[in-house]
């Protein structure tokens, strides 16, 4: 198992390298210059240059990409452009509140989904079950900032149970994390379901029944644990999306996350912090689908075997 | 003693005036949430402006003049100035003020930070005007010498970027001042949430009216609908930039206020004078008159929210020459001009704008007016670090763009957009080169009498108007959206408002 995780830690680095190269790659490519929204239109032809060689952008593709490379080797993410703050301070500052969001999401989710997807597998075709799976559907298919606005005028506006924006209190995180964790609870609902009722059809299952077990027990016990191998992937999947900042969202209800820091830097084409966040994000997804993939082994201990 | 009892009846009627003028108003509420709609870079006054931080910089910092709620120079710390002679300009400093910090203001730090605007990359060229080596100070006074004669000294040093800064203190600070600045202004600093929130305190120790109100918060919304349904829900107090869309909704709301003043801001749409096609101006005529703007600025900017722009000037602007006649819409005066210059069969041209709702809107119904004269418009929406950087190159055929005249001054604004000089700067989107425009501005930005300069910003719009290097759609106003329940809060003409005066009841 320990083999398994270092050799999975170790493919990283491509993983890694890949990123830094198409992320690079594509910030060279795109019009516009950091240069504008640094120095203003009145600026000198003379300070721009100046500029332009401290913030060394005035060397070719490869000499540039080489130097991020040797820094980032260094631990070094480089300078964010407009405020002249290491580039991992500024993330550290952002990361921990879509960290939280993420986290209250997906636990929102996590409960209404796998709550929902196992009770419409027990009952299935009940009114339950079609209530359920009509509500997961309009929850998938709802664009979040429609969402975040409706939750708004009604949570905030009209009934002012609570704030419309803002990430201060663990109240300004329910709405926001309500937003963005309604598509992931449909997902996981309907993964659950299908999951469970393929289980729930299997010969142990009956053996089971015919054994006299309760029927708690028999969900619980033998088709939840079962089923749970495509659920936890769908879980880890809308995590590691999460982790990525739910960019709408963040800017409707003014979270100070990575989503937006990144729609900021991105629109005055501040590389670093572009580049930085996306690489922080990349090696978020990465760690959350290995612990997935560790999670299977606790779960099914036929997977465990296969790791080597 | 009739005489001891008159002394003591002024004694008492003074001592009473005395304390009735010293009373401020009692507030319901001690702090302020103002909302702006993006978060500023950097605290520093030589920052790169943009209007928020310039809010926020007015609240901590201090500059020699201010310009009042009517558009006047007032003293700040500056007690008295005057021009000397035409090339230096004395200023007496106010005695007894204080950086927050505790430092007291010295004629050392007034000339360190009008010296610094001059070594900024950001502001080097706007303050191109002062000779600071050859500036000094005797006692208390300041004598700012220029390098050229300049008209616009006294709105320049109003400007917030020309504000006052802690010399000992910047130089200790360096890159981070920009994010712990200390000023002499009625608030201080005390934190700042990055993406969230910034935070003020009262200072105490302010040599003018010190603020009612103890703490000012300014939250950073991005989002405009959020902006407004937190406004309504009572969790802020003031909202900078209110969205046209959301403006009636304001104003009907009992719990809010919709507060509209003309924001000196003009909206335009830009032809590039040097392009072959659009250097005919019969061909910008015709795009003119092929235009409809009365009914585009009902839509885009609504009749609320917007006034007419007649000129190159926004409306209310001082200086500005209402006797000419905007060019009409006429469909078949378009198609003759066209005709004309040789485009009878059809004309193609393109317009590059920042894609949002407002100007894809515009694009749509500027592709079906110009449609009718036979003039195929294809569009080119781009987005904004591309746009701007696609601009300042000259790289458009036809922009929307808008420009403010910052410091007020009707001939400055003039200057940064039709100089020969300023072409490639983010005021100058028209590039048009007339040598007669170009004279008169240059005699307008060094001429200080400003009746002269009057009449020369009246003739130098009729010449531009003849040009026509623009089809100007609207004059912006500011919108702002407060709490019914705020008093005292005065929309200022270049929005550097003051929030002293604000109090809840």
């Amino acid at each position: 198992m320990t083999k398994y995780i270092l050799k999975r830690l170790l493919m990283l680095i491509p993983v890694m390298l890949g990123v830094i190269v198409i992320v690079f790659s594509l910030l060279y490519i795109t019009p516009g210059d950091p240069i504008d929204s640094l120095l203003g239109d009145d600026a000198t032809p003379e300070a721009v240059e100046q500029m332009r060689e401290q913030l060394g952008l005035n060397g070719g593709y490869f000499q540039r990409l080489f130097s991020y490379i040797k820094n980032l080797l260094h631990g070094d993410l480089g300078i964010c452009y407009a405020t002249k703050q290491p580039v991992m301070d500024r993330l550290m500052q952002t990361f921990p509140n879509s960290l939280k969001l993420a986290g209250l999401a997906v636990f929102l989710s996590v409960i209404i989904g796998l709550t929902m997807g196992i009770i419409s597998a027990v009952k299935q075709y009940s009114i339950f079950d079609n209530i359920a799976m009509a509500l997961a559907m309009v929850g998938n298919a709802m664009p979040n900032f429609w969402q975040g606005l409706l939750l708004m005028l009604l949570f905030a506006l009209h009934l002012h149970w609570l704030p419309a924006t803002g990430f201060t209190t663990w109240k300004h995180m329910i709405l926001p994390a309500a937003t963005i964790g309604t598509s992931s609870a449909a997902a996981i609902a309907r993964m659950t379901r299908s999951s469970m009722l393929e289980v729930i059809r299997s010969d142990y299952i009956v053996t089971a029944r015919a054994k006299g077990q309760s029927e708690l027990l028999i969900t619980v016990r033998h088709a939840l644990k079962n089923a749970l191998i495509p659920v936890v992937t769908t879980i880890g999947m809308q995590f590691g999306h999460l982790l990525g900042g739910a960019v709408l969202t963040e800017s409707i209800f003014a979270v100070p996350g990575v989503g937006k820091l990144m729609v900021d830097a991105i629109k005055a084409r501040n590389y670093p912090v572009v580049q930085g966040g996306v690489l922080m994000i990349a090696l978020g997804y990465s760690l959350v689908n290995l612990l997935v993939d560790i999670l299977y082994a606790y779960i099914d201990p036929r997977i465990r075997s296969q790791y080597k | 003693m009739k005489k001891l009892i008159t002394a003591l009846l002024m004694l008492t009627l003074a001592l009473s005036l005395t304390s009735a003028l010293a009373e401020s108003p009692t507030t319901a509420k001690d702090s302020m949430t103002i909302v702006l709609d993006r978060e500023p870079v950097s605290l520093d006054p030589v920052g790169v402006y943009v209007s928020v931080k310039s809010l926020v910089d007015n609240c901590i910092y201090d500059t020699l003049i201010k310009i009042d709620n009517d558009g006047n120079t007032v003293p700040c710390l500056a007690e008295t100035w005057e021009q000397v002679d035409e090339l230096t300009w004395k200023f007496t400093l106010r005695d007894g003020v204080k950086f927050h910090n505790g430092a007291p203001l010295t004629t050392d730090d007034v000339l360190y930070s009008l010296g610094r605007t001059k070594t900024s990359s950001v502001t080097a060229a706007k303050a191109a005007f002062m000779d600071i080596d050859n500036s000094y100070a005797e006692g208390n006074t300041i004598f700012l010498k220029l390098t050229k004669p300049f008209a616009f000294v006294e709105s320049q040093l109003a400007f917030p970027q020309f504000a006052i800064v802690n010399k000992a203190v910047v130089e200790a600070a360096g890159d981070s001042y920009g994010r712990e600045p200390i000023g002499t202004g009625p608030y201080t600093f005390a934190s700042w949430t990055a993406g969230d929130r910034i935070e003020l305190t009262r200072n105490d120790e302010y040599w003018g009216s010190k603020s009612i109100l103890t703490n000012l918060t300014f939250r950073i919304i991005t989002e405009s609908a959020s902006r407004t349904i937190e406004l309504e829900s009572g969790g802020v107090d003031l909202v900078l930039g209110i969205s046209s869309n959301d403006a009636d909704r304001i104003d009907e709301n009992p719990d809010t206020v919709l507060l509209t003043r003309s924001s000196n801001s003009l909206r335009y749409i830009g032809f590039n004078c040097s392009n072959p096609v659009l250097s005919d101006v019969r061909v910008r005529k015709a795009l003119y008159h092929a235009t409809d703007t009365e009914v585009l600025r009902e839509i885009l900017y609504g009749l609320k929210t917007s006034g007419p722009a007649v000129t190159c000037l926004p409306e209310d602007m001082k200086g500005l020459n209402a006797d000419l006649t905007p060019y009409s819409y006429d469909p078949e005066k378009a198609r003759e001009l066209l005709a004309e210059a040789g485009y009878a069969d059809g004309l193609e041209v393109e317009f590059m704008y920042l894609a949002n709702s407002t100007n894809n809107m515009l694009a749509e119904l500027l592709q079906a007016l110009w449609g009718e004269v036979g003039v195929t418009l294809v569009l080119q929406p781009t987005e904004s670090g591309a746009l701007s950087t696609a601009l300042n190159k000259g790289e458009h055929m036809i922009c929307c763009a808008g420009t403010t005249f910052t410091l007020g001054e009707a001939g400055e604004g003039l200057n940064s957009m039709f100089s020969i000089a300023s072409q490639g700067s983010s005021a100058n989107r028209t590039y048009l080169t007339d040598t007669a425009v170009d004279e008169l501005l240059s005699k307008i930005v060094v001429t200080p009498d400003s009746d002269e300069r009057a009449k020369m910003v009246y003739d130098v719009q009729a010449l531009i108007h003849e040009d026509c290097p623009m089809i100007y759609l609207a004059s912006q106003y500011s919108i702002i959206g407060a709490s019914a329940s705020l008093r005292g809060f005065v929309m200022h003409p270049n929005s550097m408002h003051d929030f002293t005066t604000c109090y809840f009841e």
